[in-house]
């Protein structure tokens, strides 16, 4: 299908600011937005005309202070809590990264220690289930190219955040944010799934769909360096660091 | 006439909730400041670059009148404020992704939050209705009765916008079917019950409004032609 043909363009991209496209087509027209410039400003159109309604909508109180309390617990506390230990001076993606091929035996050792963080250490994760039995979660244990384990992630099934925690220190360059990627074994084709601040360790990824619709079918996650703000269609290359996704449940 | 998008009017005080509040009202604070699209842009970037101070001033000068939107199509101040508390942890996330080329940052942050809500609402509509005590029949028919919200709402819009002439060769059905989706983001499905409509008459009444409010707006130069 042809979405930038004028008039599909003009009515998908009234739907999505609408907020009336399904699930599944808004998830597409997404893709489409962030690989072309054409679309981006077409939906950025609708936007501002929706906008002009709020001028005839009601106000409300403030938001209690818990609110913010609770962006700054999601977004920092358990980053400062962690023992600053990040690398100086810029680290490029290739070179001691080259030629590593140790990552398929990682893979089973990824899935394994990631089961056992989530099940043994759920806290890692905030993930403390009040049974005692760890939620239903896709996670994952990504390793470099020395084998060794660099990144875990984990969302609940349903969530809507990915929680990610370095588990060694990772430099990039100046301007450049980490970013997880995510593919299946039959579409090898990597799908970003997002980027984090990387101010700390540990951080959050927003979702833009339910973790369950998102990492459902696929098998394995792929973390790069990309430009901050940049929304690529693909990853920069090779991986820092690579492994399995697995589904606890 | 200044264009609407370049202001930011937060409506507070006389006006009321979407929803009459269990908390008392003297423990909510006002917010009272209209912040400044050059300010929101300045903050935005510097968010963008890991700024926590920058990230607050955005987080203060805006989270009252986004927890509006949230509250009006979700209906509960503590589902408003939970999609509040996700937006701006996105916000920190993606900021860097704001492009200021295309729009306006309170454009992009509105976004956000409305789409979180609308997300949320159609996730958790069972949960909503329980909340509410009726069967979602009787609660969507009284978001479509005389008197309710959003037509007042969207009247209030083009009045305020100048667009009253143009927008006035809308039949109510169309101002009506528009104004339950955009303000409290119903589906079309929900409109089509809530005005005892059709589907594909409630989709019609939906896109012609749409059509006319940008031709209305075009008309004045306020929107992209």
């Amino acid at each position: 299908m042809n979405y930038l043909r004028p008039e599909l363009l003009d009515a998908l991209a009234r739907a999505h600011a609408l907020g009336t496209l399904s699930p599944g087509a808004a998830r597409r027209f997404t893709r489409v937005v962030a690989g072309s410039a054409v679309a981006a400003k077409a939906l950025a159109d609708w936007q501002g005309v929706l906008q002009t309604l709020e001028e005839g909508a009601p106000g409300s109180p403030a938001p209690r202070p818990r609110v913010w309390d609770g962006v700054q617990q999601r977004l920092f506390e358990r980053a400062e809590r962690t023992p600053a230990g990040e690398a100086s001076g810029p680290r490029a993606r290739g070179g001691p990264l080259a030629g590593w091929l140790r990552w398929p035996a990682g893979l089973v050792a990824g899935a394994l220690l990631s089961w056992s963080l989530l099940v043994l250490r759920p806290q890692t994760f905030d993930m403390e289930a009040a049974s005692g039995a760890a939620p239903a979660s896709y996670v994952g244990v990504l390793q470099d190219a020395q084998g060794r384990p660099l990144l875990a992630t984990a969302a609940r099934r349903h969530g809507s955040v990915l929680t990610v925690r370095l588990l060694r220190p990772v430099t990039i360059e100046p301007g450049h944010a980490l970013t997880v990627w995510a593919w299946s074994d039959t579409d090898t084709t990597p799908r970003r799934v997002g980027s984090w601040a990387t101010a700390g360790q540990a951080g959050t990824i927003a979702l833009p769909a339910p973790a369950e619709s998102l990492l459902g079918r696929m098998t394995h996650l792929g973390l790069s360096s990309e430009a901050a703000g940049a929304a690529p269609t693909s990853p920069a290359r090779p991986f820092i660091a690579e492994g399995a996704c697995a589904k606890v449940w | 006439m200044r264009d609407p998008r370049n202001r930011t009017t937060l409506r507070v005080g006389h006006e009321r909730a979407p929803e009459a509040s269990a908390q008392p009202l003297e423990t909510m604070a006002k917010t009272n400041q209209a912040p400044d699209n050059d300010d929101l842009a300045r903050w935005m970037s510097r968010v963008a670059l890991g700024d926590r101070q920058a990230f607050e001033q955005l987080y203060r000068a805006t989270s009252g009148y986004l927890l509006a939107i949230a509250w009006r199509v979700l209906q509960h101040r503590d589902l408003a404020e939970e999609v509040l508390q996700d937006a701006f942890v996105k916000v920190w996330h993606s900021a860097g992704m704001y492009d200021a080329r295309l729009g306006l940052p309170m454009t992009w942050l509105i976004n956000i939050v409305r789409n979180r809500a609308i997300d949320l609402r159609r996730s958790r509509s069972n949960a909503l209705v329980s909340a509410h005590g009726e069967d979602d029949s009787e609660r969507i028919a009284a978001l479509a009765a005389p008197g309710a919200g959003p037509e007042q709402w969207l009247d209030a819009a083009i009045q305020r916008i100048g667009v009253q002439e143009c927008m006035g060769q809308l039949t109510p059905a169309q101002r009506q079917a528009l104004a339950l989706v955009y303000y409290q983001g119903l589906t079309h499905v929900e409109v089509a019950q809530a005005l005892e409509a059709p589907l594909g008459t409630a989709k019609a009444w939906v896109r012609r409004g749409l059509d006319y409010l940008r031709a209305c707006l075009q008309g004045r130069g306020m929107a992209a032609s």
